[in-house]
């Protein structure tokens, strides 16, 4: 037999031998470096407790701990018993975080990107074929227009979501799905390739205006809202914005 | 990234496969390379060609595990790359090996085709599993990822010629493994 046939013949020695000795050459190898950091502990180590006594030493030469406390203490401090911890701020919905500073609540509990909402949104919009389709927002007593997606997907625009971004290139992402207000009055749209976008937009939309509900009109007609405390189906979100 | 996800990547024909591949394994390819062919720029383009090996078997392949697949494409792919140099007089680093190996076979012509291949490599595997596994280790090491004895010999706490004293018994004992199966050495 020639050598270099064996030495090809050994390509096809069993699995198992080949993993057992590369699994033994990075324990090896792990020996080697914990070893190595072995050391490395030690050398740190001996470098802090150092620092640790020449600090003792150079305190006790000041006179002590409490003297050098109380040397560099903030004179106000003392004086301002009645610090309470700041208020939390409006919470952050899973995904965005913006808060436009007005009088809305910021309720997202419906469409936090857990699964249990993503359901809910999946379920309703399975089977339904959507083009053009109009997003409303239900919030404070009154729906708004909010975005509007073109037929391709391509970006919304007459997007009052622009309300919630507070300049040009600010931009929200939630479940795949990202909205950035743009110079004009567009907001532009992007997904991740492979999400599903109006599962995405429902959940940014949500995020960013905080809304209770969120309806969306299909081409055809067809009416959907998701949430939890928007009027009755059948509600004209038209009458109410002229109100 | 686990070697079930690398494989998925694969069959999904998505192209972070490659480099999937590459980050977990493309080291251990070229290491392979490297020392069958003792040559950089050689070893680098095993790797590459690795990749696209897997990239063109799997699938309809669905190696698991991953590791010993991709390895033995690696060495295979040196091994033609070796021969093919060795032909135009361009040696390697596997010429240690082989002369080493010539202690377990006797490197005359004699039957050398698939079910040869096939049979000899069984016997290695069997001679293999009755050593201890120190020396299955070693052998492996030495003759299957090319490693040199003095690195083995350093990660396994061994001296080089304790490592070296235990090769040549091991192929000795090989060579008469073979010769009782009844393989042509």
């Amino acid at each position: 037999m020639k050598r270099e046939f064996f030495l090809e013949a050994l390509s096809n020695i069993e699995e198992d031998l080949l993993i057992e000795a590369n699994v033994e050459k990075d324990k090896n190898k792990t020996i080697a470096e914990n070893k190595s950091r072995f050391l490395l502990v030690r050398i740190v180590g001996s470098v802090a407790a150092c620092v640790v006594l020449f600090a003792g030493v150079w305190i006790a030469s000041q006179g002590g701990f409490g003297k050098v406390m109380m040397d560099n203490a903030a004179p106000e401090a003392a004086l301002s018993p009645d610090i309470s911890p700041a208020e939390p701020e409006a919470g952050d919905a899973a995904g965005g975080v913006l808060n436009d500073g007005g009088d809305y609540n910021y309720k997202a509990e419906a469409f936090s990107s857990g699964s249990a909402a993503d359901d809910v949104v999946t379920e309703q919009l399975q089977g339904v074929c959507v083009s053009t389709v109009r997003f409303s927002v239900y919030k404070n007593g009154k729906w708004r227009d909010v975005i509007r997606v073109y037929p391709d997907g391509l970006p919304a625009a007459e997007c009052v979501v622009n309300d919630y971004l507070a300049e040009a290139g600010s931009a929200v992402r939630c479940a795949g799905v990202t909205l950035v207000k743009t110079e004009t009055a567009d907001v532009a749209l992007t997904r991740d390739p492979g999400e599903d976008t109006l599962r995405g937009l429902v959940l940014a939309v949500s995020v960013i205006t905080g809304a209770d509900a969120v309806r969306f009109t299909a081409e055809d007609g067809t009416l959907l809202t998701i949430g939890g405390e928007a009027p009755a189906a059948g509600f004209d979100p038209e009458e109410m914005r002229e109100k | 990234m686990e070697d079930r996800r690398i494989v998925d990547l694969f069959l999904a024909r998505a192209e972070e496969a490659i480099t999937a591949l590459d980050q977990k394994y493309g080291r251990l390819c070229r290491r392979i390379a490297m020392n069958i062919l003792g040559n950089e720029s050689d070893a680098e383009e095993c790797q590459a060609d690795t990749a696209l090996a897997v990239w063109n078997t799997v699938p309809p392949n669905e190696p698991n595990p991953l590791m010993p697949y991709v390895c033995r494409i690696a060495r295979n792919l040196a091994l033609d790359r070796y021969r093919y140099n060795h032909a135009a007089r361009r040696h390697g680093a596997a010429e240690v090996l082989l002369s080493e190996i010539g202690d377990i076979v006797s490197d005359t012509a004699g039957a050398e085709d698939e079910a040869m291949a096939s049979v000899t490599a069984a016997a290695v595997s069997d001679f293999l599993r009755g050593q201890k596994k120190e020396d299955r280790r070693l052998f492996v090491r030495r003759y299957w990822y090319g490693d040199g004895v003095e690195e083995i010999a350093r990660e396994m706490g061994v001296s080089p010629n304790s490592a070296s004293v235990k090769l040549h018994r091991m192929r000795a004992r090989l060579r008469a493994f073979l010769k009782e199966r009844g393989v042509d050495v």
